[in-house]
């Protein structure tokens, strides 16, 4: 497979990354008439990890593999999107092993890979920002300057946009998973409720 | 809300569906990429006939720095800092350009000598993204018939490096349909050396006398580069 067809596939995941983002954010306006919130919160993680995942393997392919070497602000994307993967993989362990992925150390992870991604997003947008704006930028070096777009694809999606789409569907998933309530939610905070019943 | 969410549980069968949901679609946008990507590729090979018949496809011999020989003086480095130098801050100025004899990416014979002609001699690294940049800046400018007739074109792929990205430096070059004479400096990067280059892209300009008029550092605007034309052309 040439590296065309893998940016034009990544392009694709990009939008669909962008799409889920944007239909959750309607949903939650809409105060979810259409149940998409609800039917997407019990795979929220497992697909936020997706994302994750797969902007942290294809960034490191379009590094690795093909060559595009990373601008500076690339390596500041990816020091957010790398934990961020790591921290959704590890939450979904813990939250297998316990038995529910809703346990409450699994939210916690969930809800630093979403404040991760809270960050990487504006950092993504203003990459994008140095591409249109041309030049070099104030943040990069001559040798390789952030508004260099070794990818663009549709005439937009550049590797900032797609990041950025990473970003914005991390939150928006994590989000989802974390205003959710979960059976073993329930459960804890009956426990406490028993006892002072069980004091009192 | 809360009554909504909480119905759609981790319940297992429900859960799987979706999880193969997603894996479908994402296994369709593969299938579209792949689709489209293959209907691209006959499009680059009908551009590739396209180009054939202005020019023909260069057989590439396979080897990316080739000996070269550098005949006459070096020119002093260029400045720190200088992207733009000419008579007022190029100590170059008006010293005659080193003779490069060496040979192309075909394995043919290339040399850029005093032969009474103005030359931009450009110093392209495969890695460095303005070169990049430059390339189809300089392709374009010549598709558009901005190359004065009486200027000739050069570019020196200098600096390669196995380990860096864009390599190797011919498929770049022919990819991006690259007509001016390219020649290969070798491992040393000796062609590089004799012409004071500072960074990349570097380029220096010679008027009909062999002297140098002006040396750039750095990726030039369209503009620049095409008053720099124009200005070697018709150099004293």
């Amino acid at each position: 497979m040439d590296v065309d067809t893998v940016t034009l596939f990544f392009a694709l995941l990009a939008g669909l990354a962008a799409a889920t983002a944007i239909l959750i954010l309607v949903s939650a306006v809409t105060n979810d008439r259409f149940g998409v919130i609800g039917t997407l919160r019990p795979v929220s993680v497992e697909f936020a990890a997706a994302v994750a995942v797969t902007a942290t393997f294809g960034s490191l392919y379009l590094s690795e593999i093909v060559g595009y070497e990373p601008c500076r602000l690339c390596w500041v994307q990816r020091a957010f999107m790398y934990p961020a993967a790591g921290l959704l993989v590890t939450a979904l362990m813990v939250g297998r092993r316990q038995g529910r992925s809703g346990s409450s150390p699994a939210r916690t992870l969930v809800g630093a890979a979403g404040l991760l991604a809270v960050v990487g997003l504006p950092i993504a947008a203003f990459h994008r920002y140095e591409q249109a704006a041309g030049g070099i930028g104030e943040f990069c070096d001559q040798d390789n300057p952030c508004s260099l777009r070794w990818v663009e694809e549709f005439g937009v999606v550049t590797i900032p946009v797609m990041a950025g789409a990473g970003f914005a569907a991390i939150i928006a998933l994590t989000a989802v998973s974390l205003t959710g309530r979960t059976p073993i939610d329930d459960t804890q905070q009956l426990k406490p409720k028993a006892s002072t019943e069980q004091y009192s | 809300m809360t009554q909504k969410a909480s119905a759609p549980t981790d319940s297992g069968p429900n859960r799987l569906f979706l999880l193969a949901i997603g894996a479908l679609v994402v296994v369709g946008l593969a299938v579209v990429a792949i689709v489209a990507g293959s209907r691209g590729d006959d499009g680059d090979v009908a551009a590739g006939s396209g180009d054939a018949g202005s020019g023909g496809d260069v057989v590439l011999d396979g080897q990316e720095t080739a000996d070269i020989a550098v005949a006459g003086d070096a020119l002093p480095p260029l400045p720190e800092g200088v992207r733009i130098a000419d008579a007022t801050n190029d100590p170059a100025y008006g010293l005659a350009a080193p003779t490069l004899s060496g040979t192309g990416f075909d394995g043919g014979e290339v040399v850029i000598e005093d032969d009474g002609r103005p030359k931009a001699i450009y110093f392209l690294a495969h890695w460095c993204p303005h070169c990049q940049a430059e390339v189809p800046t300089i392709q374009e400018l010549i598709d558009e018939g901005k190359l004065p007739a009486d200027l000739d074109v050069y570019a020196v792929s200098t600096a390669v490096d196995r380990g860096r990205g864009n390599y190797p430096p011919s498929s770049w070059l022919q990819d991006e349909g690259f007509t001016p004479t390219v020649i290969r400096d070798d491992d040393a990067v000796s062609a590089l050396a004799a012409y004071g280059a500072s960074s990349f892209p570097f380029a220096v300009y010679v008027n009909q006398d062999n002297q140098v008029v002006a040396r750039t550092a750095g990726s030039m605007e369209k503009g620049q580069l095409e008053q720099l034309w124009q200005a070697t052309a018709t150099a004293p």
